[in-house]
């Protein structure tokens, strides 16, 4: 490789690095200011610096202050406990490449720019995020670290990944777990077209390590509505071979069944007490994490209260 | 298999087309690359194998259709062999005769016999030299076609042909033919008869000379007879007079099989079945089955017999009978010897005869009144006028009673004591059957012993019922016997050398007793001796009301008029017109109508139908008449059925046929080959048998078939 080769790589990298922290911000700013019309204000994923006293906790982690103001037990909880740990994964597989006419559309695209819009608002709030992914076969993984210079290094390694190769979400899931050294917020990207089987497990293993979960399905209108009409050799984007449908008679038990699944999905997230939320490429970012963002702090407070 | 127009077989290639589409639409198909195709298989992976299977089946019926199309329009034949005599190859005159009686109707629906028949005869007329001469005679339709070159012509007559439903009489065609073929000069004459050789078509006939020539017989009919059944003509009775009217009807079955029937029969009248009867028949012979009919009032209609049971000639299975009649009648009866004391009257008993009241129903009404009274009665009100024993007082009352006959009423007069020969001679005068002469009692030996031999009617006379209607009801047991009265007392009438009247019944030593006349539009009957038992014991026998009562009703023309046996199929009718009336009209059995004029083939005032044509029930009206001209004022009507004997399928031997047309030769022909001698070279001839219409019918199912694929399956 020449020099000017590398430097225009170079080039090409920092202004795909520059995009995607624009887009991300932009996807983030949206979302705040959704929450700043809420009555929350001010309330993230994670802030808490006592909780409710309960049977088992030590005694001498009381706040005795707060119990003179509020005549209740409130564990005083340390800086480094409360600042939460979060692990953003991003599947980097081939279906995620979908819809492939242009990059920019694409369910990878989507869940980059919603993976860069999660890394900024962490890291703007002061909590720690880390970054795994699956690129071109190799396992990359980001320690979480706090600081917003942190971003930069996250959005490099978004703006690197690309799409390829089948999905394997599990295996994915199983490195990940070896290298978690506490209990973390996991937030999984993905458009979940995988093994349920493994997928499952690879969940159930998370949530047996104390981490929490929050699946984010990234999926097209196409794959919602199958909207084609010709009969077409239909081919798939992680070696699954091709086949010759008519769709207009497929349709219906095409819709059944990826219904079937995603129903599936949300009894597995119920039953592991993880969030859940759908995310169509051809809707606004910003619009759906605000929602599942109000969701969440709703669901939270009524948790502590 | 063989083909008119080969060349559309190219078309099969056009069975790749629905293959070709099939596979190009998968090359077009384009190629969409998704994501969640681990959905799209598993759902694919479910109706798969069903898919597959419609479409296919869908490719091979669209495959089907097109190779059925192109298979239809090349127009796929058979080439079947007919035997076919060789008729030599010196140059000759043929006269063929085409057999289509309605026997030759049996076989296949359709044309049976007479189909094979007419491919028979285009086969031979395919064989002759343009120098030959050819003639064709078709019998039950009367049709000739004098000898031409010109094949063709005899060709499209056979073709046009149609088997009738008479019977056929041959020998006299094959003598028409040899007239035909004596004009023909030198060539070597043949005539060809194709024929079932059933024995009723040669049934009857003379021998005819010998003919210096050769006839074949083509024998069409085959040696194994299929069994046929048969309705024969149907037989009517009147069962009663007194209590309710009803007819006996005698319906007749004949089986013409190796086998003993058991006939299921239905007795139509009108339009519904009105009752079922069965009937064991043995083989070869015939059987009755009889039902009754009760009579209504003023009834119409048309009835048949119907055979239920298979066989290989269905038109012959049923048989038709008409039944109409049964108004009421108001008889005046004028009693010459009137007495307050009822018991003591002359028309005592026949008042009770016309209506017993309380015993039975009766359709007449008597009402007796003294020759006195006569002048104030109405004719206008009655029907039939009775005489009974009157002495003739008023001239003027006579005059009336002429009048009342001529105008359409019946008269009966009876005789008794109070009567004078010359004065009823004078009085009377043309309405008398015959002038009356005098009173006789029949004494035995000499008339001094005064020893009364008593006379009987004379029973020769009695059962035969075409004398008269009146005496129908005696035809069959039950009504009595009018033979067993005995006459004391009567008398005699003029012998005639041209007789007016006609003479119903008589008594044993040959006078007239019942004599009838018509005069004018009307009818007079005169009973020769009294109506009371005064000088016969009549009145005391069952025979005395059947027989007044028929009287009464024939005179009132309100008999019941029963048309069973009627015509045969092909039969020639004659009509004598009445009296003002010009010409008839017909309505066939098929609901055409024929108009009939005295002159065009017959003489005088007598219209003739030249061909009752099919089965079935024939209505004519004399013109003018009134419209409209409905079916129950219809002035004659009659029932015409198929002669039984056409059903008999069973074969002239051929020793009878040879005598019957002895020829230089005669050569019988069947689908085997030659039976006689001198033997005639046969060889076989080859027919185009097409079927292209069974490809058409192929197309429409398989049409349909696709239609309930794509319904079925879903597929485009």
């Amino acid at each position: 490789m020449t020099f000017w080769q590398k430097k225009a790589e170079a080039l090409d990298l920092i202004s795909r690095i520059r995009n995607l922290e624009l887009k991300a911000r932009e996807v983030a700013e949206g979302a705040l200011i959704g929450l700043h019309r809420s009555r929350h204000r001010g309330s993230s994923i994670e802030f808490s610096e006592h909780k409710p006293y309960s049977p088992g906790d030590e005694i001498k982690m009381i706040d005795w202050k707060l119990f003179g103001k509020t005549d209740r037990y409130f564990i005083k909880q340390f800086e480094d406990e409360t600042r939460i740990q979060v692990y953003l994964v991003l599947d980097a597989s081939g279906s995620m490449a979908y819809p492939e006419d242009g990059l920019s559309g694409s369910k990878f695209e989507y869940g980059r720019v919603l993976m860069g819009a999660l890394a900024y608002l962490l890291l703007g709030q002061g909590d720690a995020a880390g970054a795994a992914l699956i690129n071109k076969g190799e396992f990359i993984w980001l320690p979480a670290r706090s600081g917003e210079r942190h971003f930069l290094e996250l959005a490099e390694l978004l703006a690197q990944a690309e799409p390829q190769g089948e999905t394997r979400l599990g295996p994915l899931i199983f490195e990940l777990i070896t290298r978690l050294k506490k209990r973390s917020l996991i937030i999984l990207i993905s458009d979940f077209f995988d093994p349920e089987n493994e997928i499952e497990a690879g969940l159930k293993m998370l949530r047996h390590h104390q981490n929490e979960l929050v699946l984010f399905q990234v999926i097209t209108r196409e794959e919602m509505e199958f909207p084609f009409d010709r009969m077409s050799w239909f081919e798939g984007l992680e070696n699954e071979g091709k086949v010759l449908i008519d769709p207009a008679q497929l349709r219906k038990k095409y819709l059944n069944t990826i219904h079937n699944w995603q129903a599936r999905l949300e009894r597995i997230c119920q039953e592991l007490s993880a969030d859940f939320q759908l995310f169509r490429t051809d809707q606004n970012p910003s619009a759906l994490l605000t929602a599942y963002l109000l969701y969440r702090s709703e669901t939270r407070r009524r948790r502590r209260g | 298999m063989s083909f008119s127009s080969p060349w559309y077989l190219l078309g099969l290639l056009g069975m790749l087309v629905p293959l070709i589409i099939h596979l190009w639409k998968m090359r077009r198909a384009k190629i969409i690359r998704f994501a969640a195709i681990r959905y799209l298989l598993e759902s694919e992976q479910v109706t798969r194998r069903k898919r597959k299977f419609w479409e296919y089946l869908l490719l091979l019926v669209r495959m089907l259709i097109i190779g059925s199309i192109s298979l239809a329009l090349a127009g796929p034949y058979r080439l079947e062999s007919v035997p076919a005599l060789s008729l030599g190859s010196e140059q000759k005159s043929l006269i063929l005769i085409l057999d289509d009686s309605l026997s030759m109707r049996r076989g296949k629906a359709g044309g049976g016999l007479f189909d094979q028949a007419k491919t028979v005869a285009v086969s031979v007329l395919d064989q002759l030299s343009d120098l030959d001469r050819v003639g064709l005679i078709v019998p039950c339709r009367g049709q000739e076609t004098e000898l031409t070159q010109n094949r063709e012509q005899i060709k499209n007559k056979i073709r046009s042909s149609q088997p009738t439903f008479q019977r056929a009489s041959i020998v006299p065609r094959i003598a028409r033919a040899e007239q035909m073929l004596a004009a023909s000069g030198p060539k070597s004459k043949k005539i060809l008869v194709i024929t079932d050789l059933q024995n009723a078509s040669f049934r009857d006939a003379e021998a005819l000379g010998h003919f210096d020539g050769e006839i074949y017989f083509y024998d069409l009919g085959r040696d194994d007879l299929a069994a046929n059944f048969a309705a024969g003509p149907v037989e009517l009775s009147r069962e009663s007079i007194s209590g309710e009217e009803s007819v006996k009807v005698w319906a007749r079955v004949y089986n013409f099989s190796d086998q003993r029937l058991e006939a299921k029969l239905n007795l139509w009248l009108g339009d519904q079945v009105l009752s079922r009867g069965a009937a064991s028949v043995d083989r070869w012979s015939a059987s009755e089955k009889t039902f009754v009919i009760n009579l209504r009032e003023n009834m119409s209609a048309e009835g048949r017999i119907e055979l239920e049971n298979q066989d290989s000639l269905v038109l012959d299975n049923q048989s038709y009978f008409h039944l109409r009649g049964g108004g009421r009648v108001r008889a005046l009866i004028v009693d010459g010897n009137w007495s307050t004391d009822v018991t003591s009257r002359e028309s005592f008993f026949l008042e009770r005869a016309l209506n017993p009241r309380l015993y039975a129903l009766s359709r007449i009404e008597p009402e007796v009144i003294s020759e006195t009274s006569l002048s104030k009665a109405d004719f206008n009100n009655y029907q039939v006028i009775v005489l009974a024993n009157c002495w003739l007082e008023d001239k003027a009352q006579m005059e009336r009673i002429k009048d009342f006959v001529a105008a359409g009423g019946g008269l009966l007069i009876t005789l008794g004591d109070k009567v004078d020969a010359d004065r009823y001679n004078k009085m009377l005068g043309d309405l008398l059957p015959r002038e009356i002469r005098e009173i006789k009692v029949p004494f035995s030996g000499a008339e001094r012993a005064k020893e009364v031999q008593p006379m009987h009617i004379d029973s020769s006379f009695i059962g035969q019922s075409d004398r008269s209607p009146i005496l129908k009801p005696f035809s069959s047991s039950g009504q009595g016997d009018p033979a067993h009265a005995s006459f004391y007392k009567y008398f005699l009438l003029y012998q005639e050398l041209v007789p007016k009247g006609r003479v119903i019944l008589k008594l044993t030593d040959g006078t007239p007793i019942l004599v009838e006349k018509n005069f004018g539009k009307g009818g007079v009957i005169m009973f020769a001796s009294t109506i009371s038992p005064e000088w016969n014991d009549l009145a005391i026998h069952p025979s005395f009301l059947p027989l007044f009562h028929q009287t009464v009703l024939y005179l009132a023309r309100s008999l019941f008029e029963i048309s069973a046996k009627g015509a045969v199929v092909g039969e020639q009718i004659e009509l004598l017109l009445p009296a003002g009336k010009t010409s008839a009209q017909v309505k066939t059995s098929r609901g055409s109508e024929i108009s009939l004029n005295p002159g065009q083939q017959a003489a005088g005032n007598v219209v003739r139908i030249s061909r009752l044509a099919e089965p079935g029930i024939y209505y004519f009206w004399y013109l003018p008449a009134p419209e409209p001209r409905l079916k129950e004022s219809a002035d004659f009507i009659l029932a015409v059925n198929p002669d039984p004997e056409e059903s008999d399928f069973r074969k002239i031997s051929i020793e009878d046929l040879k005598k019957l047309v002895p020829a230089s030769a005669v050569y019988i022909q069947t689908e085997k080959g030659v039976q006689s001698e001198p033997s005639a070279a046969s060889q076989t001839s080859k027919v185009k048998k097409p079927y292209h219409s069974s490809f058409l019918l192929l197309l429409v199912v398989l049409a349909g078939m696709e239609m309930l694929i794509l319904v079925r399956s879903g597929l485009e």
